[in-house]
């Protein structure tokens, strides 16, 4: 098997936030590369940082220090146009709260990457509600966010990421769950910015048995990252 | 994001925040209908005030007798002499004298006190020519002036003012009714038009009777010197030259120089340069209140799309995060603002129109639109409700979509 070159490779990456005269330092430091179509999970308590290495990783935040390359392209010598591109093309995000426009009906909040992406009207509306389908609210496409129930389960968005990972995507997801963690090829545990363990999934299987929480209810997912396919 | 894409994204911004939107379209609205209905007001008393002092006849030049010094030497005032004649009206009044002159009315003047029935009312009588009515820019409105004939022959007749009718005869029609003036009995032929108050009094309580007939009645010399003589200048621009022709000739026959002239010729035209003055004064007035409020529904509109923008902070973080770029979320909130703007302009329009059609028959004045005006308040709120639209939205659109998102 040949050396591939890392779709998500940091460097050193830093961040560090000031908030007023306290400096805090979220990421002290990350070095991590993950090949394209690998399934990743990263772990940590409260405060770890692991949200904000998510944020850097979907380009929705900037590192203070280090490199991050994504497909071998630093992201940080971009340009507002090409970053937004990516975060249109290359990105897929499922946040913890939902993050949609209330005044928008359903198939509208998701064909809205699509419009950034210049896909013709018809196209949009056809793709949305082929994708709002796959989430089994194909009759509800003209109801609004606060008239949806309840919300996805962790358990569809484990079935979700399982079924793009089979289709070849990049899945990062954040959790401090044992038995989500278990879904990935590998698990980062991070602590305090930093990086201070890496899992493979036989042994977080092993792990989470040990804990005998595998009933565990709803299982607390925080984010997933995929790469969309071309 | 294409046009129609961002239109659309507009029209739904705007119609799910439709009470603040529509706040935003009244401050635009009452804007610009102010500034167009007080600008409208100023230049609308203006032109009535322009429109009072052509009534008077702005072709009109006065003659009037210099003053006197008697042996006492006591002056009297201007107009006091009797150095104007029937002789120099009949001279100014030849085309080779003064072609620029088109008519001209000698009238001479006295208060007396006229009787018609018990009724008994002391105004001024005027004897003059057929050719004062047209001199003076007035009409008569019931009966008929007198004729060439009527003043050759000295005939008893008399043209009414309004207000000297309805003190003598009341609400009856003052036509052929009979008076007497200065011993003399005399039949009403007709009744002026109303001309309100001027400088020059009342000029609607006067008595008109034949020159002829006023010297029999109340010439004490028995001569034929007059109060003044009305020139009209064959049109406005003409005015000077009648001016210097009519000056010119009174002072051959009288044989005097300009500095001992026995007379003076006045225009109406410091007259009209006055009220002029004053109504572009209120017109500046009228437009500074107006700026003010324009400012005010400006800051309120500034208000309104600051608050908008920074409660949609999230969004646009949301839609960066999705791929949009800076450039289209910039170009979202300057549609939605223009939209809001070109909205409230329009509206704003319709309702000054609807204002000064329906606001004269409430306070008796006219509403004098002015296109200039209606243009500057509408560019002026635009502007001001493009920038307070974009200004927050730039920044916000360079945030981090993080930062966006986070922000509550």
């Amino acid at each position: 098997m040949t050396p591939q070159l890392p779709i998500l490779e940091l460097v050193g990456v830093r961040k560090t936030y000031q908030t007023g005269t306290l400096t805090v330092e979220a990421l002290r430091g990350i070095d991590m590369s993950v090949q394209e179509s690998d399934y990743i999970a990263i772990m940590g308590p409260s405060g770890s940082g692991k949200s904000t290495l998510m944020h850097i990783l979907g380009c929705l935040d900037v590192p203070s220090a280090g490199v991050y390359r994504l497909a071998g392209e630093d992201v940080g010598q971009l340009d507002e146009r090409r970053l937004a591109d990516i975060r249109n093309r290359r990105i897929g995000f499922v946040f913890q709260q939902f993050n949609l426009l209330p005044a928008l009906s359903a198939w509208r909040n998701v064909e809205l990457p699509l419009v950034y992406a210049g896909v013709p009207r018809a196209r949009r509306r056809e793709r949305a509600i082929a994708a709002l389908g796959l989430v089994g609210l194909e009759d509800r496409i003209d109801h609004k966010p606060g008239e949806l129930s309840g919300g996805q389960q962790p358990q569809d968005v484990l079935a979700l990421f399982a079924e793009l990972h089979a289709q070849g995507r990049t899945i990062v997801l954040i959790t401090h769950e044992h038995e989500v963690a278990e879904a990935a090829a590998r698990t980062l545990v991070i602590r305090d910015g930093e990086i201070v363990d890496v899992i493979a999934q036989e042994e977080m299987r092993a792990a989470a048995r040990r804990s005998g929480a595998a009933a565990a209810a709803a299982a607390r997912l925080t984010a997933g990252l995929g790469r969309v396919a071309r | 994001m294409n046009g129609m894409e961002t239109l659309r994204t507009a029209f739904d911004a705007i119609r799910t925040r439709r009470l603040r939107s529509a706040l935003t379209v009244l401050g635009i609205l009452i804007g610009i209908a102010a500034v167009m209905l007080t600008v409208g007001l100023g230049q609308g008393a203006q032109q009535q005030v322009e429109k009072q002092i052509d009534s008077l006849g702005s072709n009109l030049l006065v003659v009037s007798p210099g003053s006197t010094t008697s042996s006492a030497g006591v002056r009297g005032g201007g107009g006091s002499a009797t150095t104007l004649t029937t002789a120099d009206a009949q001279m100014l009044a030849e085309k080779d004298v003064a072609p620029d002159v088109a008519s001209v009315a000698s009238v001479s003047t006295t208060s007396a006190d006229l009787t018609a029935g018990t009724e008994n009312w002391t105004t001024s009588i005027v004897g003059t020519t057929p050719s004062w009515l047209g001199v003076r820019a007035r009409t008569v409105v019931s009966g008929r002036f007198f004729t060439e004939s009527e003043l050759s022959s000295s005939a008893k007749v008399a043209v009414i003012g309004s207000t000297t009718a309805e003190n003598l005869f009341g609400v009856r029609d003052p036509v052929g009714q009979t008076l007497t003036a200065g011993g003399i009995q005399l039949t009403v032929i007709g009744e002026l038009n109303t001309a309100g108050s001027t400088v020059g009094g009342d000029q609607d309580d006067q008595l008109v009777i034949p020159s002829t007939t006023w010297a029999t009645a109340f010439s004490t010399a028995g001569g034929s010197s007059v109060s003044a003589i009305y020139l009209e200048a064959r049109s406005g621009d003409d005015l000077s030259a009648a001016y210097q022709e009519a000056t010119n000739a009174l002072l051959t026959s009288h044989g005097v120089t300009a500095t001992t002239a026995d007379f003076t010729v006045s225009s109406q035209a410091s007259l009209v340069q006055t009220a002029t003055s004053t109504t572009q004064i209120l017109t500046v007035l009228l437009g500074g209140i107006a700026a003010i409020s324009l400012l005010v529904g400006g800051i309120g509109v500034m208000n309104i799309m600051l608050v908008s923008v920074t409660e949609r902070i999230r969004e646009i973080g949301l839609r960066k995060a999705l791929g949009a770029t800076p450039g289209a979320i910039l170009r979202q909130f300057l549609v939605e603002a223009s939209l809001l703007g070109l909205v409230g302009g329009v509206l704003g329009i319709v309702v000054g129109v609807i204002g000064a059609l329906l606001l004269p028959a409430v306070i008796g004045y006219t509403v004098s639109l002015s296109v200039g005006a209606t243009l500057t308040a509408l560019a002026v709120s635009l502007i001001i409700g493009v920038l307070a639209g974009v200004y927050p939205a730039r920044r916000a659109s360079r945030l981090a979509p993080i930062d966006a998102l986070r922000t509550e």
